[in-house]
C-alpha cells in the first residue's frame, strides 16, 4: 500500500526495532499508543470529516501553521526545527559548552527514542491515511509514504518539549503551545487524523519522560 | 487575439484576450497606446498547463503530480493621461491544479501591478514605415495573503517587484509588424511561514528568502491594423542567481563512555618550560599577520563549537533529506551505506534517520566535552592570554583551563560521527576542519549564536522569553 506513484515501498518498516537511548525494547511495547478508532467507526467517520471540513476551509493562518511545521522532504525535519529552537533557549541562557552539548544531547536522544516508538507503532497498526478513506480528500503539504497512526510530529514534540521544559522550565509554556502546533498543523495539512495527533502528543510526552528521569539523576545539578 | 475599441471618450471598452503568452503580453510590453483621456478596462484569460519540469539539468516528469495547471482571469484598467502617457493597471486572479496524487490546488488574487507607459519616439510613416519607441516603468505587489511556498500549486512567488521595460516597434503601412521588447525585474525578499530553509547548498535560518532579479525579453512578428492584432511570440526569461530544484526535491555512538580514563589526554608542556614559551611565542606570531580568512574563521566560531556543530548538522540533513527517484522502470533503489556517492546518495535523512544522528552526534560531543573538562581541570593550565598579557583573546574568554581545547575536541568528535553519517558530504570538506568557512554569513545567515536569530515570522510564532534559565 503505497502512497507515491510509482508505488515505492512505506518508508523505515523496521525502525521500531532500532535500539533507543532510554527505552528497553519492553518499554517500547509496553508504551505503545492504544489501538486507532476502527476505519469504519463512527469515531473515525468523524474524524475523517473533520479533517475534510478543515482543509477545504482553511484560513491564512492555519495554512501558515501547516507551512511552518511542514519541516518535509529538503528541510532539516521535525527534530530539527527543535534543534533549532533549542538552540535559541541554549544561547539566551548562554550555557557552557559542556551543558549546552548536554542539552542537546538530552532533547536529541528523547527525540530518537520517540522515532523509535512512534515507527514501531505506525507500522504494527498500520493505519491509512485521510485521503485513502476519502480520495475527495487533497491535502496542502505533501504525503508521507508511510501509515498515519500515530504521528511523528506530535510524538517528535511532545518527547521534545518535555525535556525542555525540564531545562528551561520558564519556556514550558512556549513550549507547550508549540508542541500543540506542530501537532494540529498536520490536521491543517490534511495527512492526520485528530487522533493521530492527540495520541501521538501523549505518547512522545511519556518518552520524553524516560530522558527526564535520566537527567535528574546524571549528577550534572 | 480580438480587440474591439470604443473611440468615445471615457466610455469604457471591452477587452477579451485568450492566451497563454505572459499577461504583460496584452499591455504593457505591447505597442499600443491608449488615447489622452481613455480610459479601457477589461478581463483576460489565461490557461497554462505542464506535465514536465526541470531537476537541475534532469527533465522528468512527476507521477505524484501529473499535468500541473495554472489559470487566471485578469482584470486590467488602460488610462490615457496624454496620447504618449499610459497608466495601466492589472490584478489576477488565479486558480491552480494537479492532475494526479492528492495535493490541492490553490486559488485566489496575486499581484497587483501598476505601470507607466511612455511613447519616447514615434517618427510618423515614411514610406517605409513607422518607428516607435515605449519605455514602461511598473511595480508590483501581492494583494492576496497566499503562501509562496508550495509551489508548483502556489499561485505566485508574493514577492514585491520593480521593472523597466523598453520596447521598440516598427510597423510597416497598415498590416505587418515586427517588434522587440526587454524588461529587467528585481524583486523584493520572500516571507516564508516557516523559520529555516535550504536552497542552493546551503541551510539558511530565516524565513526571508532573497530573490535573484529577472530579465526576459520577447520578439514578435505579426499582423495590426485597426481591428485586429495577431502576433507571433517568442519569448525567453533569465533569471541571475538562486538555486536549482535538486533532485527529488520539492521545486522549493551507542556506548556510553564509563569514565574520562577511557579517553587519555597526554599532560601538556608545563607552565615556563621552554616548550611551552615555544607555543605563547607561535600565538603571537600567528596573531600578527592574521589572514581575513582566519579572522573570519574566528568570528564564525566564537559564538560556541556546540551551537556552531548543531547548525551544520541540520544543514547537512537538510540537504541529504531527500527520497530516491524512481528509476525508469518504476522501481526503487534503496540508498547503500558502503556506496554512498551512488545514486541514489547515502543517506536519505528522514526524520527517523535525522532523529538518530542528531542524538549520535549531540550525545558524542557530550561525551567528549566530559572528559575534556575532566582533563582540564586535572592539569589546569591557564589559557594563554591570562599567561602573556602580549597575547589578546580574539573570542570570548572563561576562566576554564584551556588544555585541552573545547573546540579542538569537539571538531574531532563530530568530524568522526558526520564521516559516519554523512559519508557522502566528506570529498567536499577535505581541506579543512568540516564546515568550510566560505559562507561568511550575510546578515539573513547570520544566525552566529552572539548576534541572535533573525526574527522569525511574524504569524503564530510563540513568543519566546529573552533570557533563559541556566539550571546551575
Amino acid at each position: 500500500m503505497s502512497l507515491e506513484t510509482p508505488p515505492r515501498p512505506p518508508m523505515l518498516p523496521n525502525f521500531g526495532q532500532v535500539r533507543a537511548w532510554m527505552m528497553t525494547p519492553t518499554d517500547i511495547v509496553s508504551e505503545r499508543p492504544v489501538p486507532p478508532p476502527s476505519t469504519s467507526s463512527a469515531q473515525m467517520q468523524q474524524e475523517l470529516a473533520e479533517v475534510k471540513q478543515t482543509v477545504q476551509s482553511l484560513t491564512r493562518d492555519q495554512t501558515a501553521i501547516a507551512y511552518k511545521w511542514n519541516d518535509g522532504a529538503g528541510t532539516y525535519t521535525p527534530p530539527g526545527h527543535w534543534n533549532d529552537i533549542a538552540a535559541e533557549y541554549i544561547r539566551d541562557a548562554r550555557f557552557s559548552e559542556v551543558r549546552a552539548a548536554r542539552a542537546f544531547a538530552l532533547v536529541n536522544m528523547a527525540m530518537h527514542d520517540a522515532a523509535v516508538g512512534c515507527w514501531e507503532a505506525k507500522y504494527f497498526y498500520f493505519n491509512p491515511r485521510p485521503s485513502q478513506l476519502d480520495a475527495s480528500i487533497k491535502t496542502v503539504i505533501g504525503l508521507p509514504n508511510f501509515p498515519a497512526y500515530t504521528s511523528g510530529h506530535s510524538t517528535f514534540s511532545a518527547a521534545a518539549a518535555v525535556v525542555l521544559s525540564y531545562l528551561f522550565p520558564g519556556g514550558a509554556a512556549d513550549f507547550d503551545a508549540m508542541k500543540d502546533e506542530a501537532g494540529i498543523s498536520r490536521l491543517y495539512g490534511a495527512i492526520h487524523y485528530r487522533s493521530d495527533i492527540d495520541r501521538g502528543k501523549d505518547h512522545g510526552q511519556r518518552i520524553g519522560g524516560y530522558t527526564v528521569n535520566f537527567a535528574r539523576q546524571d549528577g550534572a545539578n | 487575439m480580438l480587440r474591439f475599441r470604443a473611440s468615445n471618450t471615457l466610455l469604457p471598452c471591452v477587452l477579451l484576450a485568450l492566451s497563454s503568452a505572459p499577461l504583460r503580453a496584452q499591455t504593457m510590453d505591447d505597442s499600443l497606446m491608449m488615447p489622452r483621456n481613455n480610459f479601457c478596462i477589461g478581463f483576460t484569460y489565461q490557461h497554462n498547463a505542464w506535465d514536465q519540469y526541470w531537476e537541475g539539468s534532469l527533465k522528468r516528469g512527476n507521477e505524484n503530480m501529473g499535468k500541473i495547471t495554472t489559470q487566471n482571469v485578469s482584470w486590467m484598467g488602460n488610462y490615457g493621461i496624454t496620447n504618449r502617457l499610459n497608466v495601466i493597471a492589472t490584478l489576477p486572479y488565479v486558480w491552480t491544479g494537479a492532475s494526479q496524487g492528492v495535493l490541492q490546488g490553490m486559488k485566489g488574487l496575486q499581484d497587483v501591478t501598476v505601470a507607466v507607459k511612455y511613447n519616447v519616439l514615434d517618427t510618423g510613416f515614411t514610406s517605409r514605415g513607422s518607428l516607435r519607441t515605449f519605455v514602461v516603468a511598473s511595480a508590483g505587489a501581492p494583494v492576496g495573503d497566499y503562501t509562496p511556498d508550495f509551489l508548483p500549486l502556489s499561485i505566485g512567488s508574493a514577492s514585491r517587484s520593480l521593472s523597466g521595460r523598453l520596447t521598440l516597434h516598427f510597423q510597416a503601412k497598415p498590416g505587418w509588424f515586427l517588434r522587440g521588447t526587454g524588461a529587467y525585474t528585481w524583486r523584493g525578499n520572500v516571507t516564508l511561514d516557516r523559520p529555516a530553509y535550504y536552497t542552493d547548498g546551503q541551510l539558511f535560518h530565516s524565513d526571508q528568502v532573497a530573490m535573484p532579479d529577472v530579465f526576459d525579453y520577447t520578439a514578435s512578428a505579426g499582423y495590426l491594423d485597426h481591428r485586429l492584432h495577431v502576433p507571433v511570440y517568442f519569448t525567453q526569461q533569465y533569471t541571475r542567481g538562486g538555486g536549482d530544484i535538486r533532485r527529488q526535491d520539492m521545486p522549493f555512538v551507542s556506548n556510553r563512555i564509563s569514565g574520562p580514563s577511557q579517553f587519555t589526554v597526554p599532560p601538556p608542556a608545563p607552565v615556563g618550560s621552554d616548550a611551552y614559551r615555544a607555543e605563547l611565542a607561535s600565538i603571537k606570531t600567528a596573531q600578527a599577520s592574521l589572514t581575513d580568512a582566519q579572522r573570519e574563521s574566528i568570528t564564525y566560531w566564537s559564538g560556541g563549537g556546540v551551537l556552531r556543530w548543531n547548525q551544520i548538522l541540520r544543514e547537512l540533513v537538510a540537504r541529504y533529506n531527500l527520497p530516491p527517484a524512481p528509476r525508469d522502470n518504476g522501481t526503487y533503489v534503496f540508498p547503500d551505506a558502503n556506496n554512498p556517492f551512488a545514486d541514489p546518495a547515502f543517506p536519505f535523512a528522514n526524520p527517523p534517520y535525522a532523529a538518530r544522528a542528531y542524538s549520535y552526534v549531540t550525545v558524542a560531543q557530550f561525551e567528549a566535552l566530559k572528559v575534556a573538562w575532566a582533563y582540564k581541570h586535572q592539569y589546569g593550565r591557564p589559557s594563554p592570554s591570562r599567561v602573556d598579557t602580549g597575547i589578546h583573546a580574539l573570542m570570548p574568554t572563561t576562566d576554564l583551563p584551556a588544555y585541552p581545547s573545547e573546540d579542538a575536541v569537539l571538531s574531532g568528535v563530530s568530524t568522526e560521527l558526520l564521516r559516519a553519517l554523512f559519508p557522502a558530504a566528506v570529498e567536499e570538506r577535505s581541506e579543512g576542519p568540516w564546515p568550510r568557512c566560505s559562507s561568511p554569513a550575510p546578515a539573513r545567515t547570520a544566525w552566529g549564536p552572539p548576534s541572535g536569530h533573525p526574527p522569525s515570522g511574524k504569524r503564530s510564532r510563540a513568543p519566546r522569553p529573552r533570557e533563559g534559565r541556566p539550571r546551575g
